[in-house]
């Protein structure tokens, strides 16, 4: 009996001693994949540092590697590590980074200090807990320097959680070289467009293509109308979304009409809709067809495939007839840079954060990507492409807006709650007055039980 | 002292242990867990105003169920996935039966043939819904040229773009992709198959037809089962062939249950995707039993 029950124990401690081990094992490698930096690794002081008030510090900084690559935080690194002679910074470039933050902010477990993501549900996050308030260094140093668009970006619910990182426009691209060779004005409205598009066609090149793989690329389109139509005060109520009736807009119904004429009118690409974006991309510079809904990375992001001598540029969504507001741009601001509530290295975060804010360090953002950052700074003496300079004409001669809201209701119930708006008009299953009606009568019907989801009732 | 008498046991008690512990933690954490951890999320709501996450019983449910009647994604993705079944069981494993015979023929190039076919199963499948991807692509692809060189103009469309043929050049990736791994292990069985049950025909004079369904079929009926029932369960996962080719459209009609699952997740509610995981989960548990009862009755064969 009694070795009976020794057995039991050893089996136990065994047990217990194994699963020790493994998991122990675990931590080790994650703590490893922490650190690059061997030799200056955990953020503590070193023994032999005591007593000088220089403590050497690692600060984290996580971003999103993509359409801007790493060479402006490389730039960051080298800057901010001349300035803090402690400091050593450690960089974490990852294409797939959005897939792994939230597990991160829910694990608590290797979190970066600071990270530069692309837009997400942040909203989420600021009201769970998992970022640092950062209304103070908004206050003091960053929202004097920040644009329009970002200022109002910034706040969520009273409070600065996120500063936007980046900047652009959304709209459409064309090609620039196509133009000029056969004498083709930019149109400025959709009368305009009308005017030019048979003669496109006619030179056997279709006036527009686009991605029908993924369809919301026509938003960078059809929002603008629909802000050009109802004007700011139309947007302001409909970011807020207080009542159903927002949506039952007549501004909103011609922007969809005058997406549905593209379709009726026949002026986009055959075959678009099984083309992904970067097929749809490669049409474009391929002179297939002389416009797309793109944004400003598009350069970019083409630079391997665009045949010597292509010339794009952006252009501002034509205005449709009766605009309110004619001159608008869809800002791109929505990037982020956060610092995680359980960063160690709060302060030194901070510090970063407006470092990176500082003129010099948006100049060279523009100067190393070509791409924009939302603050008012110089662009003097920064030599940028043709299409960077038309992505700056633009941002600078027309006003801005996002989509961006704090409204827990417009989240939920979004633009189209009746579903796929775009897809529909294309593929015909609805015309835009059936989809503008069922969103209407959606969101009348839905609007209560959201409310109580919602706890707003 | 019990198992730790003697050396030769002790070691057999550690070998043991060493070779137990990992399946059984792996099988805790992401099987019992995971799954204990949905069913719970699947009563839960995430309130993106509050960040609260509240207890809400049965409200994801209604909610599924509600849109599987209402919402077009959701219809399509259920159909499609229910749609998916008879694909794998009554088209892809009879051509791979097919496939598999005429590889145990011998027939000239036999291996080559093997190797071509099992090459999708291989390849990972971004890079061949990339290339299928391309095949079919209304301007640049191969597929719409072949067909106007055989004077076939009007069969050129957007393949995989318009919502009356996409579903069906999924469904046709599927089993161009799907073959070669069912003919490999169809071709295992046969390749047991006694050679004396073959001669016995011959000497019958039965024709190669016959043989296939008279001889081969029953004899490896066990196999077929099997891969019935992992073609029937499979249909209640599948998402990235769609998610890759299509990305769910054109306007959902290539949409799959499980991809609405995935692009819940990616929209943060957590709780809809559990639910609806566990609506799937028992619908499938449901066919799939009830697919394995009628093959049971149908069995097998002792050689």
């Amino acid at each position: 009996m009694k070795a009976k029950l020794l057995n039991r124990f050893s089996l136990l401690i065994t047990v217990i001693f194994v699963l020790s081990l493994v998991l122990s094992a675990c931590s080790g490698s994650n703590g490893a994949n922490n650190s690059t930096n061997a030799g200056n690794t955990g953020g503590k002081p070193a023994e032999g540092a005591e007593g000088s008030s220089e403590e050497p510090k690692v600060l984290k900084v996580a971003f999103f590697q993509g359409g801007y690559g790493d060479s402006w935080f490389k730039e960051l690194k080298k800057e901010f590590e001349a300035a803090h002679s402690n400091v050593t910074v450690e960089l974490e470039g990852d294409p797939g980074i959005m897939d792994k933050m939230g597990p991160r902010f829910e694990s608590g477990a290797n979190l970066p200090d600071i990270a530069f993501l692309t837009n997400t549900n942040w909203q989420q996050w600021a009201s769970q807990g998992y970022l640092t308030d950062l209304t103070d260094v908004f206050e003091s140093s960053i929202k004097s320097q920040l644009n329009e668009a970002g200022q109002k970006y910034a706040i969520y619910q009273d409070k600065a959680y996120v500063i936007p990182w980046s900047d652009g426009v959304l709209g459409m691209a064309y090609n620039k070289g196509m133009f000029e060779e056969n004498g083709w004005k930019v149109p400025e409205t959709w009368a305009e467009f009308n005017e030019l598009a048979p003669k496109i066609k006619a030179k056997g090149i279709a006036p527009i293509v686009y991605p029908g793989k993924v369809i919301g690329y026509w938003d960078f389109v059809v929002k603008p109308m629909i802000v050009q139509a109802g004007g700011f005060d139309y947007l302001d109520q409909l970011l807020t979304m207080d009542n159903p009736d927002v949506l039952n807009n007549p501004a909103k119904l011609t922007a969809l009409q005058s997406f549905e004429n593209l379709f009726k009118n026949d002026w986009i690409l055959k075959g678009s809709e099984g083309l992904n974006h970067t097929e749809s991309q490669m049409e474009f510079v391929n002179g297939k067809a002389a416009m797309i809904p793109n944004g400003n990375w598009l350069e970019a992001e083409m630079k391997a495939s665009t045949p010597e001598g292509f010339r794009m540029a952006m252009m501002k969504v034509p205005a449709i007839e009766g605009a309110k507001e004619p001159n608008v741009q869809f800002s791109m601001v929505g990037d982020i840079t956060v610092i995680p509530a359980k960063a160690k290295e709060q302060e030194l975060a901070k510090e970063f954060l407006t470092f990176a804010s500082s003129e010099a360090m948006n100049r060279k953002f523009t100067e190393l990507t070509g791409n924009f950052r939302p603050f008012k700074y110089s662009l003097e003496g920064i030599e940028v492409s043709e299409f960077t300079q038309s992505v700056m004409d633009i941002m600078q001669n027309n006003k801005p807006f996002t989509f961006n809201t704090t409204s827990p209701m417009f989240m939920k119930m979004g633009l189209y709650p009746a579903g796929d708006a775009y897809g529909n008009i294309v593929f015909g299953s609805k015309t835009a007055e059936q989809q503008f009606n069922e969103d209407v009568k959606f969101a009348a019907d839905k609007w209560d039980k959201y409310k109580e989801e919602l706890g707003l009732k | 002292m019990g198992i730790f008498a003697s050396k030769t046991k002790r070691m057999r008690f550690w070998f043991l242990l060493s070779m137990t512990l990992y399946p059984v933690l792996h099988f805790l954490v992401f099987t019992v867990y995971v799954n204990f951890q949905t069913i719970l999320y699947s009563f839960k709501r995430w309130n993106v105003a509050t960040g609260n996450i509240d207890w809400v019983m049965f409200e994801n449910y209604a909610n599924i169920i509600d849109r599987l009647f209402t919402d077009q994604s959701y219809k399509y993705a259920m159909l499609n996935t229910m749609l998916w079944i008879p694909l794998n069981v009554l088209v892809l494993t009879p051509i791979a039966v097919f496939v598999a015979y005429m590889f145990s023929k011998k027939m000239r190039f036999h291996t080559f043939y093997r190797i071509v076919y099992f090459f999708p199963s291989i390849i990972s499948i971004v890079i061949i819904t990339m290339v299928f991807s391309f095949m079919f692509s209304p301007n640049l692809g191969i597929v719409n040229p072949i067909l106007g060189l055989f004077g076939l103009e009007s069969l050129q469309r957007t393949w995989l773009g318009d919502p009356s043929t996409a579903l069906g050049t999924v469904f046709f990736f599927c089993i161009w992709a799907g073959i070669g791994f069912q003919a490999a292990i169809l071709l295992g069985a046969i390749s047991r198959i006694p050679n004396d049950l073959y001669e016995v025909g011959k000497l019958e004079g039965i024709t190669p037809g016959k043989e296939l369904i008279k001889v081969v079929v029953p004899m490896i009926w066990p196999t077929i089962s099997t891969l019935v029932i992992i073609g029937t369960s499979a249909s209640f996962t599948i998402f990235l062939q769609s998610k890759l080719l299509t990305n769910g459209g054109p306007n959902y009609s290539t949409n799959t249950a499980a991809l609405q699952i995935v692009s819940l997740v990616t929209k943060g509610d957590y709780g809809n995707a559990a639910a609806f995981g566990i609506i799937l989960a028992i619908i499938g548990f449901i066919v799939t039993w009830t697919i394995k009862y009628f093959l049971d009755k149908n069995q097998t064969v002792e050689y």
